[in-house]
């Protein structure tokens, strides 16, 4: 066997192997450009050295010209291939000049095969037989050069120029890493694109004798391209080495912190959990869990707000977020706050919900506590001031009852007399049922207001009824101080967000500020023309309530002090200072305001309570 | 004879309840919503009994007001209180001003019936007090100035004798004035005479 066997032998066995292991490698990665263009050009380059072999024992003109041909339009696909990759792996290269190098190369490949025997020649009349390396093989012998050849001559320097310029811009954009591939991988295919060129045009103007030989260089680009493909599966394997580590950092931090991390692939229905995922719903990690097996896990009292929260960010373009309860199989129960971020596809369509999970239980029951402790502190108050108004609350209490004792003394007098006029007892008996009814309702709003629950449940309240049965509640208090107390209510007020007591409590503080802004508690003080106006009015989403006085007014320098706790201008000592401060947080519970604003005509004081409007029409009375 | 009974309160039910009780024990009532109303409608008070039922709490003009008003009145009307929530030092200012009683609501019948004709009784003798001193003083100025005169020395307990001689009259004369007088005055002893220039007011030469 001679060095000719040899060679093409083992440089075919070379390209076969390496297109099988790099075909397997695209067929794993299918988007790997740089794997798909290397296996297309060893392949090429496969076919480049079974043409050469085969042009060597060819004798006949004819069918040598065939292979030629045939030769050419793999050489064109070795060309395209190396292009591929310098184009796809360099990302550097002008495009124009990328589509012009092939588009020329294109042209060459159909000249190849419209023009003459092939792009080489126009017609090929004679085979002489020569020794290379030491064994007998066919060249051209007389032949006629086909001057569609420049064609081909022009794609190659357009092609080189293109290489050029990439690896010029590659080893301009600096890195160590790119500027070894532009030097290397870019000279090399530079140096044998040139090598092949000369090569060509060298045989094609029957310079020296020789086989064609396009093989080998190519097998060069092939290698060159090998070495800088293994190295990037090298980098990629530490790489990952290194993502593993990241990642396994990660999931420490992330466990340490309690948080979980999950993705949920939106078109499959894949929700991944990590592994304190699986631990925070207390359940063994695996198995594969889709967005309503996750809602099996959640508090059936969060299952549609986070339905909601979930479908807002795939569909509506917003962040996610949301907050639920998990409940664990032993029964417990976690609190979790997510947030998360929606990726895309090139449509806009969501693809991939990915976000952090947080176990925020122990926030949240010290959240409760502290509303608990608001709520405690809202009711102490309440009851204070109960304890303030005592002698108003006994005074509209005794008046039903008076009124009833009266009643019922008369009738049994009447009775007694054995009296025949009977419509009087009607009335009498009447009277005493309304009476009792009054007392009762008394009784029932004061107990309403000392009982700690009756707060919880939030409701829509109609401030104007919460106003009249005030008004009516503190009527002894008012008439005690001889001050007027006028109501003018907005006629058809919607419901406000909270609760009727604590909108009570919030009233009577006014209320109670007002009266001892005006005067002291003394009975025989003399008759001013001292006035509390009381208005309701509605706003944009909101309701206003204003309570406003002709006393002596606020300081400036007070005002916004008012509200703080225990900062009272009461003096000796009456009053905790508690009042304002409570109101306040009791309104801004409700989502609404309390403030002391700058009365219109500057007499007095005023403020304002702003309360949103309760989302459900009130019920009509 | 019954007397009237007024009763001022601002609350409608225990105005009409208070009104019926005291109208079933058969006295006249008549009903204000506040002192205000009740004084414009008797600006010069009473001729004739009359006991005022007053909440002490009332808006506009207190409670305490209107009894200081009725006691400016020529025959002070008396005032039986009545409150929802009385405290002491109201209570006892209403009880040195002169009020009947102080009652807190809820009240017994008999608590109420009890002040209330214990202030028409204060009422009643007041207005006959003023009755007797009006009809006396009428008596007094019948009399001739030597009779008035002669008046003023009997009510000293001076003697006939003596009030000839400070009057530089004979005993015959004094005696003749003194029949007069007794007659005038419609008395018959020197002790009833002294009575009626009591409640006239009427204390000698001046």
């Amino acid at each position: 066997m001679g060095w000719v066997a040899i060679c093409w032998s083992a440089g075919m066995g070379a390209c076969l192997f390496l297109a099988l292991t790099h075909f397997l490698n695209w067929y794993r990665d299918r988007a790997s450009w740089a794997c798909f263009s290397f296996t297309v050009l060893v392949l090429a380059v496969l076919g480049l050295g079974v043409c050469e072999r085969l042009l060597m024992v060819e004798t006949s003109p004819g069918a040598f010209s065939g292979i030629v041909r045939l030769g050419h339009l793999i050489f064109g696909v070795a060309v395209v291939a190396s292009l591929c990759y310098v184009h796809f792996t360099f990302r550097s290269g002008r495009t124009v000049l990328f589509q012009l190098a092939i588009g020329l190369r294109v042209a060459a490949v159909a000249a190849n095969y419209l023009t003459g025997s092939s792009l080489h020649f126009l017609e090929v009349r004679s085979l002489d037989r020569i020794l290379f390396l030491g064994e007998e093989v066919s060249i051209v012998g007389e032949a006629v050069p086909n001057p569609w050849m420049l064609l081909g001559q022009l794609a190659s320097v357009v092609q080189v120029a293109y290489v050029v310029d990439a690896s010029w811009r590659l080893w301009r954009k600096g890195g160590v890493e790119a500027r070894r591939q532009a030097l290397w991988t870019g000279g090399a295919v530079v140096f044998f694109f040139l090598a092949v060129m000369a090569y060509a045009a060298l045989i094609a103007w029957s310079v020296f004798r020789a086989p064609l030989l396009a093989s080998f260089p190519f097998l060069g680009i092939a290698l060159v391209i090998g070495v800088d493909i293994s190295r990037k599966i090298q980098r990629s394997a530490g790489l990952s080495r290194e993502l593993e580590q990241s990642e396994h950092r990660l999931s420490l931090a992330a466990s340490a912190a309690r948080l979980a991390l999950w993705e949920w692939d939106v078109r499959r229905d894949r929700l991944w959990i990590s592994t304190e995922g699986w631990n925070l719903l207390g359940v063994a990690p695996g198995g594969a869990l889709d967005l309503a097996g996750m809602m099996d896990h959640v508090h059936p009292e969060d299952r549609s707000s986070l339905d909601a929260a979930v479908l807002g960010a795939v569909s509506g373009g917003a962040d996610y977020e949301a907050e639920f309860r998990v409940v664990r199989p032993d029964g417990g129960i976690l609190w979790m706050a997510s947030t998360g971020r929606v990726e895309r596809d090139a449509a806009g369509r969501a693809v991939l919900l990915r976000g952090v999970s947080m176990d925020v239980s122990r926030r949240q029951v010290a959240e409760l506590e502290a509303v608990r402790q608001r709520r405690e502190l809202a009711h102490l108050s309440r009851v204070g001031m109960l304890g303030e108004l005592s002698g108003a609350l006994a005074h509209e209490l005794n008046q039903p009852l008076a009124a009833i004792l009266s009643n019922a003394q008369t009738g049994r007098r009447q009775l007694t007399a054995n009296s025949a006029d009977t419509g009087d007892l009607d009335e009498i008996l009447d009277d005493i049922v309304e009476d009792a009814k009054r007392a009762g309702g008394i009784v029932h709003g004061l107990r309403a207001m000392v009982r700690k629950e009756a707060v919880t449940a939030e409701e829509a309240v109609d401030l104007n009824g919460v106003v009249e049965k005030t008004l009516k509640l503190l009527h002894g208090e008012i008439a005690v101080r001889k001050v007027r107390v006028e109501f003018h209510p907005e006629a058809s007020l919607p419901g406000v967000r909270g609760s009727f007591v604590e909108m009570q409590q919030i009233f009577i503080n006014l209320i109670l500020n007002s009266l001892d802004a005006l005067r002291p508690v003394r009975p025989d003080a003399p008759t001013r023309g001292d006035r509390i106006e009381v208005a309701t009015r509605c706003g944009a989403g909101e309701v206003l309530l204003e309570v406003g006085d002709n006393g002596p007014g606020i300081p400036r320098e007070v005002q916004e002090r008012l509200f703080e706790p225990f900062f009272s201008t009461k003096s000796g000592g009456y009053g905790l200072g508690l009042g304002l401060s409570i109101s306040r947080s009791i309104a801004e519970r409700s989502g609404g305001s309390l403030e002391a604003v700058d009365p219109p005509d500057g007499e007095g004081a005023l403020f304002q309570l702003r309360l949103p409007v309760a989302a459900e029409p009130r019920e009509a009375p | 004879m019954k007397g009237q009974v007024y009763v001022i309160d601002d609350d409608a039910s225990v105005l009409r309840s208070v009104s019926r009780l005291i109208r079933g024990s058969g006295y006249p009532v008549g009903t204000f919503e506040s002192a205000e109303a009740f004084l414009e409608r008797f600006p010069r008070g009473f001729n004739h009994p009359a006991c005022a039922v007053v909440d002490l709490h009332l808006p506009g003009l207190g409670g305490l007001e209107l009894q200081e008003r009725l006691a400016a009145l020529p025959i002070p009307c008396p005032v039986v209180f009545v409150s929802g929530n009385g405290d002491i030092a109201s209570s006892v200012r209403a009880m040195r001003k002169g009020a009947v009683t102080f009652l807190t609501k809820p009240f017994d019948e008999g608590d109420l019936l009890r002040a209330i004709e214990e202030g028409l009784a204060a009422h009643l003798g007041m207005i006959r007090d003023a009755g007797q001193s009006a009809s006396a003083r009428e008596r007094i100025r019948s009399l001739s100035d030597r009779e008035r005169e002669t008046l003023a020395w009997i009510i000293t307990g001076a003697l006939n004798k003596q009030i000839a001689g400070q009057m530089g009259i004979t005993e015959r004369t004094v005696k003749a004035h003194r029949a007069q007088v007794m007659d005038k005055m419609g008395v018959r002893s020197v002790a009833e005479l002294v009575r009626r220039c009591d409640a006239a007011g009427f204390h000698g030469a001046d």
